[in-house]
């Protein structure tokens, strides 16, 4: 770690690793500190059995620096997908999009179909549409810990709402134990072998609803007629009725002028990309209306999640489609009307 | 991210979409099939011009068409094969590129001789019948 501050005379050097110790003593009042955080990153190296340091001059900058020795990973774990877990539905509500991205790969791998919100009232609307549809959402992991959503407080709005049956857990929520509608509360970081022991605990196993002919009216951005005649095939053996249109600037007019119960956007497409037309309809809906945009993609990176999300789109669906992914995702997102 | 030995065709895959046509109508597959066919050969013809003019932001286009309706239906290996294309363009590694390519006509001939099998052949289910 490098800047370009005051510097730290030579003579100090040393001593600001130990604890309480600050170079200049003045400035703690203005900058504050305690004197600890080196003396703590000291004590971490040693124990990693590493070293650190510092190299500085006065008035131009410190250079901080350590080694550890780690052994290289190993390659990553492949996706388990656990059968008590599989096709129920998660929320996940955090202002994070790099974490949500994180939590859903894992949530997905396990089977589940899982949604993101990034504000309280974006969450509820979720959870009621939800509940108004053929799967609704079994679990909602909520985050406490940032400014832009207040676990707590949505989750006791949750519990007070009777439509909504839903196991709560809230996430990264420091010295609280027990709160009104809260199942479990998972420190940061989440360690998902734990917190995949809880979600099974939580939740009582569902019989998959039979997946019924639906009715609905989706829009189908994708470019690839193969991948279009395949998805559609899909939606209309679901009972779907599907527009279909072939890039993204085409996708933004048709979601002004229909209105839609979901869209489901490919990501890479000519003209305007998935996620600038997800964008676009955001923008353009405004606080009126919320139309469900699931991603449809090839990328298998979490950042690629994270721009899904980052972008305004609801859930992901990971290519090659499988009708049974796909139709479970809808599910979720699309209310039950009487036909 | 598809690790270890990649199929040339997933089974699983070509199952589903083989019941899918049961349910749509007699000749969604073999037509879906058929439309593999016709709009991959001009692709593949493409992607060898756009490799050997160096033009990466074609390559890595046709790249990822091709790559999105081969996993459809279940070509893995050549998917994957034209994952590598679209990465190699992406990062601009033309040399890699040519290398690759021979790679990715060898996958999808021997996929074609798959889907063709699959397609023109009765269905398990006929055959305990």
């Amino acid at each position: 770690v490098s800047d370009t501050g005051c510097g730290i005379p030579l003579e100090k050097q040393s001593s600001i690793f130990e604890p309480f110790v600050q170079a200049d003593t003045s400035t703690s009042r203005k900058y504050g500190g305690t004197g600890l955080g080196l003396a703590i990153t000291g004590q971490l190296v040693e124990l990693m059995g590493g070293q650190c340091g510092v190299a500085s001059i006065l008035g131009q900058g410190s250079t901080f620096w350590f080694t550890i020795r780690v052994g290289a990973s190993g390659p990553e774990a492949t996706p388990q997908p656990q059968p008590s877990l599989a096709g129920l539905t998660a929320l996940i509500v955090d202002d994070d999009v790099g974490r949500s991205a994180m939590l859903s790969e894992h949530l997905s791998d396990w089977g589940m179909v899982v949604a993101v919100a990034d504000s309280e009232p974006g969450a509820l609307d979720m959870l009621r549409r939800g509940a108004a549809s053929a799967n609704p959402f079994a679990v909602a992991l909520l985050d406490q810990s940032t400014p832009g959503v207040n676990g707590l407080q949505l989750a006791s709005a949750i519990h007070d709402e009777e439509a909504l049956d839903v196991v709560v857990f809230v996430m990264g929520c420091r010295g609280v134990f027990s709160a009104p509608g809260v199942s479990e509360f998972l420190a940061r970081p989440i360690r998902f072998g734990e917190l995949q022991a809880q979600l099974q605990a939580a939740m009582t196993p569902r019989e998959p609803r039979a997946t019924k002919p639906r009715s609905g009216r989706l829009l189908l951005a994708e470019d690839n007629p193969i991948n279009q005649k395949v998805a559609l095939a899909m939606l209309s053996s679901g009972g779907y009725s599907v527009d279909t249109v072939l890039d993204g600037v085409a996708a933004v007019q048709a979601a002004a002028d229909g209105e839609y119960d979901a869209i489901l956007m490919d990501c890479q497409m000519p003209m305007l990309n998935g996620y600038e037309a997800a964008a676009a309809i955001r923008l353009h809906e405004g606080d009126q209306r919320h139309t469900p945009i699931i991603a449809m993609t090839a990328g298998a990176r979490r950042e690629d999640r994270a721009s899904c999300y980052a972008s305004g789109m609801d859930s992901y669906i990971s290519k090659p489609v499988s009708k049974q992914r796909l139709l479970a995702t809808l599910a979720a997102f699309v209310s039950e009307r009487v036909a | 991210v598809i690790v270890g030995s990649v199929p040339t065709l997933d089974n699983k895959i070509f199952d589903e979409l083989a019941a899918l046509g049961d349910a749509i109508g007699e000749g969604f597959l073999v037509g879906l099939v058929d439309q593999f066919f016709s709009e991959t050969e001009p692709l593949l013809v493409g992607l060898s011009q756009a490799i050997s003019s160096d033009d990466a932001h074609s390559t890595r286009r046709l790249a990822h068409n091709l790559k999105g309706s081969s996993a459809q239906l279940g070509g893995l290996r050549f998917a994957s094969c034209c994952d590598r294309l679209e990465k190699l363009a992406t990062s601009g590694d033309l040399a890699g590129l040519r290398v690759e390519l021979r790679e990715v006509e060898t996958d999808y001939r021997a996929l074609c001789v798959l889907l063709r099998q699959r397609v023109s052949a009765p269905r398990p289910s006929e055959v305990t019948s």
